[in-house]
């Protein structure tokens, strides 16, 4: 059984992402090998690298979700050509004084209205997953980019395009595999958590 | 000559902040700088209309009033701060105030880096069309190891780091002018002079008003139909 956290990169009560991202739920999660959900970010305060180094509680419990998870995957919109606001603060609550996202595997998609899916936040998330206190395991060489994502869903939130679905059914069949690869590569991981969790940019 | 400072940091002591108040400071002489703090916006909501009397309006008229703007970033996990992002997001969706508007970016960090890896991710963010600034090319300021550089009176230490700061906003003050000259009556009639198709070249640039298609259309192919079809 695996077991996945799901992040929409918004908040936006009409997200494509959201829709996205609960429609790889509908499709994968069949409480048998996969058990998707989703986490919310609209409860996370703005991040002022608070000086008694206290994270909020949901950002605690989400910290949780992702430390016990076997897998990530992040839906993004395309805002100024990178990520999100929403999600680059929730990504630095979540890498401040817990850092649950150290070799834990990643799988990136995001829609936009556009023709280009959301390519440039895309390339930028990859960027800030590598960042050290991140260390996320970012899947390789499988972008998923819904393009013009307000026509791509019928009413029952279900992508109608059969060349897109048939791709994204080859990139979960590759992220189900990528999960076990990477749950072999335990040789660094104690490692990377202590040392991310003795480094401080404050002590520098 | 008078320019705004964005404070890119959320944080309540920031080097960041540090370093665009000594600006404003030690170089009075050079240009007025009016600081700006993102930390007392909230996350941007795409839901949320920018009322006249918000922080943000008040923001963005007083970007429109100014003949340009130096960001001052911070670095968290490899891009911008998320504060400062958010910023950006409010101040390109219903109110376009970087448009044509020069932008210098500077940042400092705590480490060898200086904010390098923000500092190109800011870059691309204000070439998005919805934020459409023009952004002083090269002259890098990246302050590194922040907690040293600065002395009690959270001034600059290094001599020699003050130097290349003076020399890097006077380059910046001579590429403000030279955008102002862009906007000259003679230069703009030169130019459609000179070109096959006069009406394309007079056109402003106009700020991208429309929400929809500063998300996308005009992002991503620059000839197609609205969002809406
Ligand atoms: C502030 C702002 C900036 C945007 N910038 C871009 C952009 O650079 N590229 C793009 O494709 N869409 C841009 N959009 C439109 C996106 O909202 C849209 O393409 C998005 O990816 C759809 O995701 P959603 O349905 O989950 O909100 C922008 C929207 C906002 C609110
Ligand atoms: C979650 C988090 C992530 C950080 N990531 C970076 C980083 O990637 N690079 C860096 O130089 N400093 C990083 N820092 C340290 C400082 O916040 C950063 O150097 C910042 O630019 C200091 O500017 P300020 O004092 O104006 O906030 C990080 C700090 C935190 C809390």
């Amino acid at each position: 059984m695996k077991n996945i956290i799901g992040i929409v990169g918004s908040t936006y009560s009409k997200s494509t992402n959201r829709l996205l991202l609960q429609f790889i739920q509908k499709r994968y999660s069949n409480g048998e090998q996969v058990q998707i959900e989703l986490v919310p970010l609209d409860k996370l305060p703005l991040f002022d690298k608070p000086a008694d180094r206290k994270i909020p509680a949901v950002a605690q419990t989400i910290s949780d979700k992702i430390e016990a998870a076997d897998g990530v995957i992040i839906a993004i919109p395309e805002y100024d050509h990178s990520v999100p606001a929403r999600l680059s603060n929730a990504l630095a609550w979540l890498s401040y004084t817990t850092h649950p996202f150290i070799d834990k595997p990643v799988m990136i998609t995001g829609a936009s209205y556009g023709s280009l899916g959301s390519s440039r936040a895309q390339a930028h998330l990859k960027q800030i997953l590598d960042s050290p206190e991140l260390g996320a395991l970012t899947m390789p060489s499988s972008e998923f980019l819904l393009a013009r994502s307000l026509q791509a869903f019928n009413e029952d939130g279900a992508i109608t395009d059969q060349a897109t679905l048939d791709y994204l059914d080859r990139v979960f069949a590759n992220f189900m595999i990528f999960m076990d690869i990477a749950a072999q590569l335990k040789h660094t991981v104690v490692k990377d958590k202590e040392k991310v969790q003795s480094f401080s940019w404050d002590n520098i | 000559m008078k320019l705004v400072g964005i404070v890119g940091s959320a944080a309540k002591e920031s080097y960041n902040r540090f370093l665009l108040k000594y600006i404003a400071a030690e170089f009075g002489d050079l240009f007025e700088l009016e600081l700006l703090e993102v930390k007392d916006l909230p996350l941007f909501d795409q839901e949320a209309t920018v009322t006249a009397d918000s922080l943000i309006n008040k923001y963005s008229d007083t970007i429109k009033a100014a003949d340009g703007v130096i960001i001052a970033t911070p670095e968290h996990n490899h891009t911008v701060g998320a504060a400062l992002k958010s910023a950006l997001e409010w101040l390109s969706y219903d109110v376009h105030p970087f448009n044509d508007k020069p932008v210098m970016v500077i940042g400092t960090s705590y480490y060898d880096q200086g904010t390098s890896r923000a500092q190109l991710h800011l870059r691309q963010i204000l070439e998005a069309p919805g934020v459409n600034a023009i952004t002083f090319p090269g002259h890098e300021f990246l302050l590194a190891n922040a907690k040293d550089a600065f002395d009690e009176a959270h001034e600059i230490k290094d001599y020699r780091t003050v130097k290349f700061l003076e020399a890097n906003l006077k380059e910046f003050k001579k590429f403000v002018k030279l955008i102002q000259r862009m906007d000259d009556e003679e230069l703009v009639d030169d130019v459609a002079g000179a070109s096959e198709n006069a009406d394309t070249a007079k056109a402003p640039v106009a700020p991208v008003t429309d929400k929809e298609i500063a998300a996308d259309n005009e992002v991503d192919d620059v000839a197609s139909a609205s969002v809406d079809e």
